[in-house]
């Protein structure tokens, strides 16, 4: 993402915008790959514990959708960007509401290893509660 | 009659029919995507092969309105740079049309559904009543959801959003008839997971309808309203 780094506007304060939206975003990704992650881990494991964190960091991925979308309509209403730096900030939107898709997708994921859980015969359950001791 | 105050009073008449003709652009999309769903389960549940290749087929239309509407967006915000709710409606209009191309995709896989089924003779299948309430359900959420769009209004969009609980509820029940159907006979399986499918489609439906009144509650209100429950949201918006 080369066009990002580079600071190539006149206004200082418009490639800080730019540059504090990619960090958020690289973020996002990384956190999004890692929810994904987990939860299949969680799935092919039978972890429900590892499910009920996927379940708890799904806020973490709703706020950073929030931040950096708010971040990019300002950046529009602000700077009116024109050309490449709007195209960018309006790809930006709509990346960040497919990465949320996918955070969804995890949860998804984590939801339905708790439920196979539930639905395990009661033995396996017995073993669970020894371990909870 | 619409009600044109929130686009019809700038100064520049251009810029007035530009958001005019976005809007009913949109408009004219959901139309044709609520007739995918319509069509799709009409041809599902009376085995009618022609209408669901029309559904197939219609889907490139669904895919080019989006294309058009979005271009016509980050146009009109490059050349006019909108401010406050012009730009958030803009904003929306870009998130709106992707929610509706998603439906019309699900429509598409509701229509490759009735074709498998149709070819399949073996089993039998119970749910088309079910399923037709459902969709019924969906459907409701949709056009009430473009209602509200039309109107720029949120007026009542919790009743909206709160139908979605219901369409879960439907879901959750065709599923379990589904499974005890599967366990009944085994020759039932193929057709039941079609069945799935297109359930599955239908409430992705409803949870499509209900995004789409979050873009819009945002539009209005200039809050991020997405990812609340609804009894977050109803305490939110109702006085």
């Amino acid at each position: 993402m080369d066009k990002f780094n580079t600071a190539h506007h006149i206004s200082g304060q418009f490639d800080k915008d730019l540059e504090s939206i990619h960090v958020k975003i690289v973020e996002m990704g990384r956190l999004v790959e890692e929810q994904l992650s987990l939860a299949i881990q969680a799935f092919t494991t039978g972890n429900v514990e590892l499910a009920q964190q996927v379940l708890s960091h799904d806020d973490l991925v709703d706020a950073l959708e929030n931040a950096i979308d708010e971040e990019c309509v300002r950046t529009i209403a602000l700077r009116q960007p024109a050309g490449f730096d709007l195209n960018m900030l309006v790809a930006i939107i709509k990346v960040t509401s497919e990465l949320e898709g996918i955070a969804a997708k995890a949860e998804g994921i984590a939801d339905i290893t708790i439920q196979l859980n539930e639905m395990l015969p009661a033995d396996t359950e017995q073993e669970t509660d020894n371990d909870g001791q | 009659m619409m009600d044109n105050s929130k686009i019809a009073h700038h100064i520049s008449e251009n810029f007035n029919k530009e958001l005019e003709d976005i809007r009913n652009k949109v408009l004219m999309m959901g139309g044709l995507v609520e007739e995918q769903i319509e069509q799709a389960v009409k041809a599902l549940t009376t085995g009618d092969m022609e209408l669901a290749e029309l559904v197939i087929k219609q889907d490139n239309e669904v895919d080019d309105l989006e294309m058009e509407i979005d271009a016509e967006c980050t146009q009109i915000i490059a050349l006019r740079q909108p401010a406050a709710f012009d730009l958030r409606l803009l904003l929306v209009v870009l998130r709106v049309i992707n929610e509706l191309e998603r439906i019309g995709d699900l429509a598409e896989r509701i229509a490759k559904m009735a074709i498998y089924l149709s070819n399949n003779s073996e089993g039998r299948t119970d749910q088309y009543h079910e399923l037709k309430h459902m969709a019924g359900l969906v459907k409701a959420m949709l056009h009430s959801s473009l209602d509200s769009f039309a109107r720029m209004s949120i007026d009542g969009i919790t009743d909206i959003t709160g139908s979605d609980a219901q369409v879960d509820r439907e879901y959750a029940s065709i599923i379990r008839q589904l499974i005890t159907q599967m366990m009944e006979d085994p020759r039932n399986i193929t057709r039941m997971l079609d069945m799935l499918w297109t359930v599955r489609a239908l409430e992705r439906i409803g949870d499509h309808s209900r995004y789409i009144c979050e873009h819009l509650i945002y539009m209005v209100k200039g809050e991020d309203l997405r990812h609340l429950t609804q009894s977050e949201l109803e305490q939110r918006l109702i006085p």
